[in-house]
């Protein structure tokens, strides 16, 4: 069962292409992450599955309806967090909550929701005076009021602490638990990484890359990285030591060597410690999504 | 019904928690009527110069023949004088076929002029009255004589009279709704421009819910205005509030509805806050000046009246006059209320047409 369904969505702005054809589904209660370099047409993209935006071209299916329909039932059943907070001014935390939980059929208790994004000491402040992660956190808060089978979060990590980044992971990870469907963008792949059972990477409005993080890291980077401290005259005899490594790369005094068989590099590096080398710093580092984004993309990411 | 009253709160607390909204919707009409009372409230019309009237004044006229004050009103260009005698010039305005009755009558050397008219027949004998007064008073001082020749006593019947303030008053109020009605509806617009809108409009609620909470809100605060405009007049300025709380709570419905209207279309046509404002500002100001709800329209001259009987708000003020003091107006009330349902109808159609939620 897919919650969303979309296939060779197109849309441009006055000529500028900012969805250029992607396709991608969504199964019923997984957290799909939607990842992309700045301007690369995610929250286009997110703003089209919510109903904000009518698209050029393409099939779209979210819970089974055409979200350009505007149907009060589709609406109703899913939550959503907008990259920009925009809400009235001047009502508190709780008023803009109550007001939410009003519009759908079952909303979560309020109480439980502002726990949840650890907002319970500024309940009583408007929303203009927050800060702006209390603002984001409270955006969240309206997205998961809802108590939507389907919740859209873009990018609902940006600008909070990262106790509250944590915090914020946890509430996500349980909403997969209750069988929710969670549809997300970021930009930290550490994030990506831990709750995403699936991601997309797009760039220039196409996908690149669709699949599990580990996947995606496996296929992408098939060797290891081991990282030490070394002296500038052991840099010319590493080389004929090492016979595994398929790379050696210095940077200062420091080297990382790459492998496809860890255990047996570090047998040959221990063997030239008897002849006075000496193994210090020492961190082996599997490859991880944002080295993936950055071999994908070339760009670092923010 | 539970969506519609959670926006009409969240609208409320929206609004009223934003100090320049008080100020401006509630706060600024009563400064206007206590800095109008202030100035006005023992004046009135007729201290204006006759430079400004281009109509002509209808006068029955019984004076004895050696009457000087007699020979100086034919010397008026804008009275049209009929002599006849007394009773017949009392009867005359009791059929509303002349603006005032004049009586002069002598009495041991002086002319005691006395000026009939009734305060509700279009405020005019209340002007022309003062007129009369203020031109033989002059003609008193020319002669420099010690003793004083014209004594001007003025009768109004039924009101006693009608001062400025009584015909500021309504007419403030008007320009209250219409500003309420106008720059209310840039609310929308700034809700618009933040994007408050597009949030909603992801949630299962009808734009209708939204927009009609909103209107209502805006009715109910013209109805505050109303309560505060017309207390403070009454209780301060003695101001007679003749009218029956349901027709003026209907009048200002009416009103805040065209203007409301009004407000929105304008506002379709606009993409920030600072423009909608300057397209408001544009339409506002000079329907304020126009439209006589600070002088009667007769002191405008005659080639502004077309513009001025095409403004809304002329119908609103008059009408308003009309129904809270309870005298007659520059037109009939069906008038009036026809003209406001039309401009209603016409507003409302073109604001739902033109109507943008993004
Ligand atoms: N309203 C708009 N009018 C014109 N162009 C737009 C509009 N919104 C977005 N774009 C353009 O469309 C492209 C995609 O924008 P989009 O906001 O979808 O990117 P994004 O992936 O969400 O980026 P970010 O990581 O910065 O949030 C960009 O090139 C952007 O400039
Ligand atoms: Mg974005």
């Amino acid at each position: 069962m897919n919650s969303i369904v979309v296939k060779d969505l197109r849309h441009s702005y006055n000529g500028t292409v900012a969805v250029d054809g992607i396709s991608f589904n969504v199964a019923q209660g997984e957290i799909f992450g939607l990842l992309g370099p700045n301007g690369a047409g995610k929250t286009t993209t997110t703003e089209i599955l919510v109903g904000l935006k009518k698209r050029k071209a393409g099939l779209v299916e979210v819970l089974g309806f055409d979200p350009s329909d505007q149907d009060e039932e589709l609406k109703s059943r899913i939550g959503v967090q907008l990259q920009i907070p925009s809400l009235f001014q001047r009502l508190t935390v709780k008023e803009l909550l109550n007001l939410f939980a009003t519009f759908y059929p079952d909303p979560l208790n309020i109480e439980e929701v502002i726990e949840k994004v650890g907002l319970q000491d500024k309940t009583k402040t408007i929303s203009m005076k927050l800060s702006g992660g209390q603002l984001q956190r409270l955006s969240v808060a309206l997205a998961l009021v809802s108590n939507g089978d389907l919740i859209f979060l873009d990018e609902p990590t940006t600008g909070l602490d990262p106790q509250a980044r944590r915090g914020l992971w946890d509430v996500i990870e349980n909403l997969k638990k209750e069988g929710k469907t969670v549809f997300l963008t970021t930009h930290y792949m550490d994030e990506a990484e831990k709750l995403c059972d699936r991601v997309a990477i797009i760039d220039y409005g196409k996908v690149i890359a669709l699949s599990s993080p580990n996947d995606l890291i496996k296929s992408n980077f098939t060797e290891q990285a081991l990282e030490f401290d070394v002296e500038a005259d052991q840099k010319a005899f590493l080389h004929e030591k090492l016979p595994s490594v398929s790379k050696i790369e210095f940077n200062e005094d420091k080297a990382t060597v790459y492998t496809q068989d860890v255990t047996k590099t570090v047998a040959e590096l221990l063997a030239i410690t008897d002849n006075g080398f000496r193994l210090k710093s020492f961190t082996v580092r599997s490859a991880s999504l944002e080295d993936v984004f950055l071999k994908l993309t070339g760009r670092r990411i923010r | 019904m539970k969506i519609f009253f959670g926006l009409l709160k969240a609208h409320f607390k929206d609004i009223t928690r934003d100090k320049t909204v008080i100020f401006w919707f509630f706060l600024f009409p009563l400064i206007i009527v206590l800095m109008y009372g202030a100035i006005f409230s023992e004046g009135s019309y007729g201290t204006m110069s006759s430079g400004s009237f281009d109509q002509t004044f209808n006068l029955s006229l019984s004076a004895p023949s050696t009457s000087t004050a007699a020979i100086i009103f034919e010397n008026i260009p804008v009275f049209a004088i009929t002599r006849v005698d007394k009773d017949l010039a009392l009867q005359n305005l009791n059929d509303n076929n002349t603006d005032v009755a004049v009586i002069v009558e002598e009495d041991s050397g002086k002319e005691i002029v006395s000026v009939h008219y009734n305060s509700d027949q279009n405020s005019m004998g209340f002007f022309v009255a003062n007129f009369i007064k203020q031109v033989l008073t002059e003609a008193d001082l020319q002669m420099s004589n010690v003793t004083r020749r014209y004594e001007v006593k003025e009768i109004a019947k039924e009101i006693d009279s009608l001062r400025m303030i009584d015909y500021l008053l309504p007419g403030i109020l008007a320009m209250a709704l219409m500003q309420l009605g106008l720059f209310g509806s840039m609310q929308f617009v700034s809700y618009r421009e933040r994007h408050i809108t597009k949030r909603l409009a992801l949630a299962p609620i009808s734009k209708a819910s939204f927009l009609s909470s909103e209107v209502l809100l805006r009715l109910m605060m013209g109805l505050v205005q109303g309560v505060l405009i017309l207390s403070l007049g009454f209780l301060i300025y003695k101001v007679p509030i003749n009218g029956s709380l349901a027709s003026i709570f209907g009048i200002i419905v009416l009103g805040s509805m065209v203007f409301i209207s009004l407000g929105y279309f304008l506002c379709s046509f606009t993409h920030t806050s600072e423009a909608a404002m300057g397209v408001i500002q544009i339409i506002q100001f000079p329907m304020m000046f126009l439209s006589g709800i600070f002088f009667p329209m007769s002191f405008l001259p005659s080639s502004l009246r077309p513009i001025v009987k095409a403004l809304p708000l002329t119908y609103l003020g008059d009408g308003m006059r009309q129904i809270i003091l309870g005298v007659s107006g520059e037109f009939s009330m069906l008038t009036n209320v026809s003209v406001l349902m039309g401009w209603f109808v016409v507003t409302f159609f073109l604001a739902v047409k033109s109507f943008r939620w993004e």
